[in-house]
């Protein structure tokens, strides 16, 4: 899936979520060595360069902040991402403070680290192209029209920007909390967004896929939604 | 030892004591004074007499000798002790003559006057004198009289002191021993309030009150733990079962995502439940909301009303928005907008369907004021107090959406913001909330 090995660290003492993690980005294409320890995780930085480090807040010994400050101070400069349950504004602003570039909340959804993993590695910000096409879907951003097929799908604003989201991952899981994020600008989780995000995507697909025969939306039943072309299809 | 005793009780009756003592050495003071003023006055109005006699009581020879008359000297009536002496001096040589020729050594310290008698162009000095002591010897008496008066007077007051205080202190004395018994496991315990209503009666019934209302808070707490423990445990059973039946299971691997499947919902569910609680605790701890800007009311709660929207079509529901021109507040946007959309949807959850939603925003000088109506039976009234308790449902059969939290948390914001959410009478037209918000409010910690 990835152009050229990217090689991820990731430096976590809990062990079920250091493998799952392992795991799941090993099977998205990514090449991860694990850590359990700041040292650990020194260690195997000075061992081999890493093209970006997930980092677990609460270590034993050192914690992730003084891992964290001791990587930037030996002049590292890959990208980190900080895994952590703490979630107050003043915790966001000691880790992004202290040299992190993203920031997750425990627990997260795994189509959310993934994607801000990728979007960690696309250093230069991509401009977003105009047109996306997936399987028999097209999309232009500019004009905000929908076809499937060649024929025009007529689509509210929401319906068009969730359609977009599905797309830009498509092939991926998008879960619940990266819609709200990136459709609604819904950070917090308190909300009852989740059924808004139910129903409009539900409308979205009775538009997108009139024909359960050949369906593009797919429920990924506990974790969220997916847009995929069948090979054979 | 202590210089001031530890017990009010006996620190009234030391004060009561002192207070008398004072009170009593004062007036023995001016008695004191007063008779020995008298006294004084007496024995100089004595001695003026006496001058009056002496004048004529003496000659002047003609060789210019001084000498005794024989006429009445001054005091030749008093008692030995009491007779006076007296002294004239030659106006020349200062020669005198005394008479008697030598004072009473036993009369003590004498009271003197002094005063010039012109006889043939010479001033002769005369000096007069009085015994002061059977002055002192009564004062001393007086004296002897105030200070017996004194012991049983001040003893007096010490006792009585002690008695009134012990009185008056004695239902704190039952107040303390009534609150020692006082616990957690024996919160509904009061205090005694007397029927006289003085001071110590208001500060029991004051203290009822306070204990009343932690009893009520220590209810509520744990009502909340258990609700809180039932909530979580719900979906754990739920993970733990079709977990325990999925890893034995012989199913093929569509079984095998469907049992996972499942458990991610309720780990999704859990997430949501621990994400409230945790809101509500960082809330409680806090007394001013965390960021605050200037926010535009109207288009806030119409962007609420948009999101919701699709939830009311759901239901058939439509949802009217009014709004006046602009409302803004300093408020922290993401929290009222939460606050809104837990509130909304309540309204179209627990508001009948097929009906419609009103929600208005009005701005005046001081405040401004959403209004969130729906057109149902309303919320009966054993529900209307509890409607904002923590997991309370007003009705549990409907439990499975929600999580029981959100007008808790909408409150909860609202209260942050120095605003009030109320859910007002409306006579069976309808539920309406209504939140108020104060037009600015200080960011805090």
């Amino acid at each position: 899936m990835q152009g050229r090995n990217v090689r991820i660290l990731v430096i976590e003492d809990e062990q079920k979520i250091a493998g799952a993690l392992g795991k799941g980005l090993e099977e998205a294409g990514y090449s991860v060595s694990l850590a359990r320890t700041g040292e650990d995780g020194f260690f195997h930085l000075a061992a081999d360069p890493h093209d970006l480090v997930i980092l677990d807040w609460m270590l034993p010994g050192r914690d992730g902040i003084e891992v964290l400050t001791a990587i930037r101070a030996q002049g590292q400069t890959m990208p980190v991402l900080l895994l952590t349950a703490k979630d107050a504004i003043e915790d966001r602003v000691r880790g992004l403070d202290a040299g992190a570039d993203d920031y997750l909340v425990k627990p997260f959804a795994f189509p959310e680290l993934e994607a801000r993993v990728r979007a960690l590695l696309r250093r230069t910000p991509v401009t977003e192209p105009r047109r996306f096409s997936v399987g028999p879907l097209e999309l232009d951003t500019q004009t905000r029209r929908a076809l499937r097929d060649g024929e025009e799908i007529t689509l509210t604003l929401r319906e068009f920007d969730l359609l977009r989201c599905l797309m830009q991952n498509a092939g991926r899981v998008v879960a619940r909390e990266m819609l709200a994020r990136d459709v609604w600008d819904e950070v917090g989780r308190a909300t009852p967004l989740d059924n808004v995000i139910d129903v409009h995507m539900a409308r979205l697909r009775r538009k997108v896929d009139p024909d359960p025969a050949s369906r593009l939306i797919k429920t990924v039943r506990g974790v969220g939604f997916m847009l995929r072309v069948e090979p054979g299809a | 030892m202590r210089l001031i005793p530890r017990r009010i009780r006996s620190r009234l009756a030391l004060g009561y004591a002192l207070s008398v003592a004072a009170t009593v050495l004062i007036y023995a003071g001016v008695i004191y004074a007063f008779a020995r003023s008298s006294h004084i006055d007496r024995l100089d109005a004595r001695l003026r007499d006496d001058f009056e006699r002496i004048e004529h009581a003496f000659e002047i020879s003609a060789d210019g000798t001084i000498s005794w008359k024989e006429v009445e000297r001054p005091g030749h009536r008093d008692a030995a002790a009491e007779r006076p002496w007296a002294e004239v001096f030659h106006p020349s040589d200062g020669t005198s003559i005394r008479w008697p020729s030598k004072p009473d050594p036993e009369a003590g310290p004498f009271r003197t006057h002094e005063r010039s008698h012109v006889i043939a162009g010479d001033a002769y000095r005369i000096r007069l004198g009085r015994s002061l002591a059977p002055m002192q010897a009564e004062l001393g008496d007086l004296l002897v009289l105030l200070a017996l008066c004194f012991v049983p007077v001040v003893g007096l007051a010490w006792f009585a002191g002690r008695l009134l205080a012990r009185r008056a202190l004695q239902p704190v004395d039952i107040m303390t021993e009534r609150a020692r018994l006082m616990g957690a496991e024996r919160l509904s315990e009061r205090l005694p309030v007397g029927e006289g209503g003085d001071e110590l009666d208001r500060l029991a019934e004051v203290f009822n009150q306070a204990f009343e209302r932690i009893e009520t808070a220590f209810i509520r707490l744990n009502r909340f733990t258990s609700d809180a423990a039932h909530e979580l445990r719900t979906p754990l059973a739920a993970l733990r079962a079709v977990g325990e039946v999925g890893v034995v299971g012989l199913g093929d691997e569509g079984e095998h995502r469907e049992v996972i499947s499942s458990m991610l919902e309720d780990t999704a569910r859990l997430t949501r439940l621990v994400e409230e609680l945790l809101e509500l605790s960082r809330g409680d701890a806090r007394s001013a909301p965390a960021v605050t800007a200037r926010v535009d009311l109207v288009p806030l709660a119409r962007d609420v009303c948009a999101r919701l929207a699709v939830l009311a079509v759901e239901r058939r529901q439509e949802i009217f928005f009014e709004g006046c021109d602009h409302a803004p507040v300093e408020a922290d946007a993401d929290a009222l907008r939460r606050a809104l959309m837990n509130i909304v949807d309540n309204a179209i959850r627990h508001g009948p369907a097929d009906a419609p939603i009103h929600v208005s925003v009005d701005a005046d000088e001081d405040a401004v004021v959403i209004r969130i109506r729906d057109e149902g039976p309303g919320i009966a009234p054993e529900h209307r107090a509890r409607i904002f308790d923590r997991f309370y449902r007003a009705d549990p059969s409907r439990a499975s959406t929600g999580t029981g939290l959100g007008l808790s948390l909408a409150a909860q914001a609202i209260r942050l913001h120095r605003g009030r959410l109320d859910l007002e009478d409306t006579d069976g037209a309808g539920t309406l909330f209504r939140a108020t918000l104060p037009r600015s409010v200080p960011a805090g910690p």
